[in-house]
């Protein structure tokens, strides 16, 4: 029916974390050690700009001052205080990719459920349409729009939904296309459901799980969008996480903070992100 | 189970693959045309500076031919393209083609390296965490994969400078190449690279081959091979690792993909003398024919990899793809 | 999951195959990067067979072609292909294939004599021919030294005999050495127009090259002596940290240019040498403000600006230990510089002064076009704060800062940096009327003064003249020169006697010691 070329593998068996092995309380201090420090970064980046008592900005020191008093971690490649930009530089991370997500997973499943219920020539156009834009790599789509819009978050926004409304759109299809074919829909409709009911009550609930937990892959894509185009050096030159990781890597003898507590950062963040949307798709599951 | 090949119908499903692959390439085509074109950033401005006026910007217009039909522009930059002809650089005023060639053969070379790593990592991982499921290396492993697929791939590549160019030294941070050869000619400074861009991949479809793996474990086949009493590296190699071959092909098909997209950042973290410097620039510099030229050749790069492992996959298991 | 055995199983064995292969390459990969990496982490001390030099290309690739070429890379292939009549080397002038060179009564017309024994690459003699060819190529498009040679008279260069030649004036030019000669004088044979065989009389003749990389390799004709280094190897890396990394993992033996971060961070490392201009071989960093455009045709506003600044602080921060302040004028620590009056910071004054001319916002185009100028730009932001104006930091790309050079002279209020050359030289070859650029908005008066410094034919007298027109600049002008960036370049250890000549390092003389 569609070609297998357009078949992402990515659909069912996304990377997840199985339970840590041993026994019960064993097993609950292993997952309480994951889960700390990932609530304690994101509360982080979340709170930090607040937690900032100047200007971010501000040059306080030489180039890569090692810390000392009032410099806890130092200052960076011009002499702004690593600390202060850390804390102001988590959030966007955090805000830009959450609204994505939300919003790549909201369209993707729409228009999969639609195909998936509809079937026949709706889906395979849709089927193509998203063939199309998978031939893209995610990072040329965000630059050709970076070329053409400029840095804003609705430049990021629409990158990740780009990219990201086929791999849901697709996983949605064939999850809704499997509760079609198990009868349950005939059945409701032959109750005398209209289409918007059986949806609802039929399909929707029965896709959440394989979508949930997509949407893990899809929040870390996210993160790792905003952040190259921030790396890559087209953010705006307030603080950033990203932007830190590339400005600061030369003094990284001199000052290893500037690069070492951004980059913990990022990846504290982008694995909680996975782990609480797989825990969200487990118990979806159960 | 496979009830006889049809022959005759082979060469007609590749066709139909190999069309689907150039019709998919065709609209990538087209969308990217439009998102550089058709969006605000106009290259008459960019290429004029800040200072320029109105008329001056329209002069210049006229002059790069941006005041046509944005219909008939696409279809020139796609019969041009179709000569081998991709442009001229707004900036340097150089062929896009000349500016690219080079560049495009050292990311092809990273990415058929880091392919072939990926495979042989991903394979070995993903079928030693799959045999056992639940055990604590499976745990292990599937954590370790976890958070390398999760961590962006700009920051895996700055920690590897990190710890193996500054801390130990033991390889180089920066990729150069000497004059008149390729990034082959000092292959220490491609380790880091070709890892850096291997983790991530290799991390994610060791995950694929691990689920193939389970799933094929489960199979009322291998548990037939089982009972029969069959030593159990027999059953791993003669029939339970076979029927994971098809899946698993997809998988690295999809990941070719991911890696192309990977370059644009891990060679910036290297100074790797690929697509992403010029790439960059031309978004910089609002380069908007080397931009395209660029995007057109890496969607290029994953469709042709998707198109070999469809092929390949069809000539493995005609009747599976058909089915599905 | 339908599947088909028999091909499956051929499949493994293939994978199995791919697999062998990938693991083995990577075996090799990690095998000979262990092997490398010894051989060049090692630093014990540099053979004489080759030099290899990292250079920044600001155009985007190299060129040698002596017409057009004019950044960086490009400019140290100029150094070694060709020989230059004269040059600086330090902060000295120095004879290189002229013999003499002299003027007569009035300065309308000099006398140039070469030496005797140089010869070509080709094998030909260097004669007064070749001297007038090269002038004349030198003094027209495209050649972008053309405003340089406005003054010579070319149609009427006369060769006297095989060594000598007049060339005649339009008008006095007592300066002729410092301000033209010295500035650019490449010798090349007569009658040539290609110029990708870059065929010269200087000590290293043109190998090989491939518009990012240039080879060359020891001319054992050269007047002066074979040079010690058989191969030199020019390998364009844009980034100054990236040219540091390569120099540390052996990919290269001499950086040029490298960050004050990168100097600290390698001050206790025995295997990497720095090599320092000093003031005389620096970049002087400047925010340019530009006389004819508001604000700043308000002398009140230049004045106010140039108060406000904290250099200690700016060059604290940019320079870190590796230059000095500035005091608005290009020509510190060189001769005929005018020995101008610390400027010091004056908060009060400046806020006066921005309120009588009622600004109290500017804007500033700032490029890292020297690294760290665009967090010197913030910086200025803080001290102009202070002063009770608000900066806005426009930072724009710095890789196609040049692209426009016409532009720049459009630009109000700039980050702008000239290299450190003596006033004579800088006077002449960069605020002439027809310069590619007037960041400052020099207008006819100071042309006028140019003008009449560069007639006057006594040494002592021109002189005084140039240090007139410095004083001028120093009180009305439209730089904010803060500071003198030190060119720093590092190689590994054992590269002695590298020479500097207007900020570019000259291996001609260099030798290798452990």
């Amino acid at each position: 029916m569609t070609d297998t070329a357009t078949e992402a593998p990515a659909a069912a068996v996304r990377p997840s974390v199985p339970r840590p092995p041993g026994p019960g309380p064993l097993r609950r201090v292993l997952t309480g050690l994951l889960w700390l420090p990932a609530l304690a970064v994101v509360l982080l980046a979340v709170a930090g700009p607040w937690l900032v008592p100047g200007d971010a900005g501000r040059i306080v020191g030489g180039p890569y001052s090692p810390p000392g008093p009032g410099l806890p971690l130092g200052t960076d490649a011009i002499g702004r205080d690593v600390w202060d930009r850390f804390l102001a530089g988590g959030r966007p991370l955090v805000i830009v990719p959450l609204v994505a997500t939300v919003l790549t997973t909201v369209v993707g499943t729409l228009l999969g459920v639609l195909a998936g219920y509809l079937g026949g020539r709706v889906a395979a156009v849709m089927s193509w349409l998203d063939s199309l834009l998978l031939a893209l790599p995610p990072i040329v789509v965000l630059l050709a729009l970076l070329h053409g819009l400029g840095y804003s978050a609705g430049t990021l926004l629409l990158a990740v939904a780009a990219t990201g409304v086929p791999f849901v759109s697709r996983i949605s299809r064939a999850a809704t296309t499997r509760v079609v074919r198990t009868g349950y829909v005939d059945q409701a409709v032959a109750l005398g459901d209209g289409p918007l009911s059986v949806v609802v009550r039929e399909i929707v609930p029965n896709i959440l799980q394989p979508v949930l937990a997509d949407a893990g892959t899809r929040l870390a894509v996210a993160i790792a969008l905003t952040a190259s185009a921030d790396f890559l050096g087209f953010g705006p030159g307030t603080p950033s996480w990203a932007a830190m990781v590339s400005e600061n890597m030369e003094g990284v003898t001199l000052v290893p903070w500037g690069v070492a507590v951004p980059a913990l950062g990022i990846s504290v963040l982008t694995v909680a992100a996975n782990l609480l949307l797989d825990r969200l798709a487990a118990k979806g599951a159960s | 189970m496979s009830g006889g090949r049809a022959p005759l119908r082979l060469p007609r499903l590749m066709a139909r693959r190999l069309a689907g692959a150039v019709g998919t390439l065709f609209t990538a085509s087209a969308l990217l045309f439009l998102a550089a074109e058709v969006l605000p950033g106009d290259a008459a401005a960019a290429s004029l500076g800040g200072g320029a006026d109105a008329g001056q910007i329209a002069r210049m217009r006229a002059e790069l031919g941006l005041d046509r039909p944005l219909v008939l522009r696409y279809l020139d930059w796609v019969g041009s393209a179709l000569d081998g002809d991709l442009g001229t650089s707004t900036v340097s005023h150089r062929p896009v083609g000349e500016l690219v060639t080079d560049p495009l053969l050292d990311t092809l070379l990273l990415v058929a390296l880091s392919v072939l790593v990926t495979v042989a990592v991903a394979t070995s991982v993903g079928v030693l965490a799959g045999l056992r499921p639940g055990s604590a290396l499976d745990w292990l492993l599937s954590a370790g994969a976890v958070a390398l697929v999760s961590i962006p791939q700009f920051v895996t590549a700055s920690v590897l400078v990190l710890v193996f160019a500054s801390a130990l030294g033991v390889l180089p941070a920066v990729s150069l190449v000497p004059l008149g050869g390729s990034p082959l000619d000092d292959p220490a400074a491609l380790v880091l690279p070709v890892a850096a861009l291997s983790l991530f991949s290799a991390a994610w479809a060791s995950r694929m081959v691990r689920a193939s793996v389970v799933e094929a474990g489960r199979s009322p086949h291998v548990e037939s091979a089982r009972l029969a009493g069959l030593p159990e590296h027999r059953v791993v190699f003669r029939h339970l690792l076979p029927t994971t071959i098809g899946p698993c092909l997809q998988a690295f098909a999809w990941l070719t993909g991911a890696l192309v997209g990977g370059t644009a950042v891990v060679e910036r973290v290297f100074n790797y003398p690929g697509l992403s410097a010029p790439l960059v620039s031309a978004v910089v510099n609002h380069d908007t024919a080397v931009l395209e030229g660029i995007g057109l050749l890496l969607s290029g790069a994953v469709v042709v990899s998707l198109l070999l492992a469809d092929l390949l996959d069809l000539v493995a298991d005609p009747h599976g793809s058909v089915a599905r | 999951m339908p599947t088909s055995n028999s091909l499956g199983r051929r499949g493994v064995l293939q994978l199995g195959a791919v697999t062998g292969v990938a693991l083995s390459g990577l075996a090799a990969l990690t095998g000979c990067g262990a092997e490398d990496s010894a051989k060049s982490a090692a630093g014990k001390g540099i053979s004489t067979d080759r030099l290899r030099v990292g250079a920044a290309d600001a155009s985007g690739s190299v060129s040698i072609d002596p017409r057009t070429a004019g950044f960086g890379a490009s400019y140290v292939i100029l150094y070694h292909l060709y020989d230059s009549l004269m040059y600086l080397k330090g902060g000295a002038y120095e004879l290189g294939l002229a013999e003499s060179v002299e003027a007569n009564r009035d300065a309308t017309e000099w006398t140039i004599r070469i030496r005797k024994r140089a010869t070509f690459h080709d094998g030909r003699p260097v004669t007064a021919q070749d001297v007038a060819y090269s002038l004349r190529t030198l003094a027209v498009p495209p050649s972008k030294r053309a405003t340089v040679y406005a003054d010579v008279d070319v149609d009427r260069i006369k060769v006297l005999d095989a060594t000598t030649l007049t060339v005649p004036m339009r008008r006095p030019r007592g300066d002729f050495r410092e301000s033209v000669l010295v500035v650019f004088s490449p010798v090349f044979p007569e009658g040539t127009t290609d110029f990708s065989k870059g065929i010269g009389s200087g000590p290293y003749r043109l190998a090989a090259q491939d518009g990012k990389n240039v080879r060359m390799t020891a001319y054992e004709g050269y007047w002066g002596g074979r040079p010690a280094f058989g191969t030199l190897e020019l390998v364009s890396i844009a980034d100054a940290a990236t040219r540091m990394s390569a120099l540390k993992s052996g990919q290269i033996d001499y950086a040029m240019g490298i960050t004050a971060t990168a100097a600290k961070a390698e001050r206790d490392n025995r295997a990497i040498e720095l090599h320092r201009g000093g003031v005389a071989n620096s970049n002087a960093l400047s925010f340019a403000m530009n006389e004819r455009i508001a604000p700043f045709d308000d002398p009140r506003v230049r004045r106010a600006v140039r108060l406000a600044a904290d250099r200690g602080a700016l060059a604290a921060n940019m320079l870190d230990g590796m230059g000095v302040t500035g005091d608005d004028v290009v020509g510190k620590g060189l001769p005929g510089y005018a020995g101008l009056a610390e400027r010091r910071r004056d908060v009060a004054e400046a806020k006066r002064l921005f309120a009588e001319a009622g600004v109290s916002k500017l804007t500033l185009h700032a490029a890292d076009t020297v690294a760290g100028f665009t967090g010197a730009a913030r910086l200025l932001g803080q001290q102009l704060d202070e002063a009770g104006v608000k900066l806005t930091v426009d930072v724009v790309p710095a890789d196609t800062y040049y692209a426009d050079l016409k532009g720049l002279s459009s630009i109000p209020f700039q980050t702008f940096y000239y290299t450190n050359r003596p006033a004579a030289v800088h006077l002449s070859a960069l605020t002439n009327r027809d310069a590619f650029f007037n960041v400052t908005g020099l207008a006819d008066e100071h042309w006028k003064r140019l003008d009449a410094a560069q007639a006057t034919v006594d040494d002592k007298a021109r002189e005084q003249r140039f240090v007139e027109i410095q004083r001028d600049l120093y009180e009305h002008g439209g730089d904010l020169l803060w500071g003198f960036q030190e060119v720093v370049d590092a190689s590994v250890a054992g590269v002695r006697d590298v020479v500097f000549s207007q900020s570019i390092p000259v291996f001609t003389w260099a030798k290798a010691s452990s």
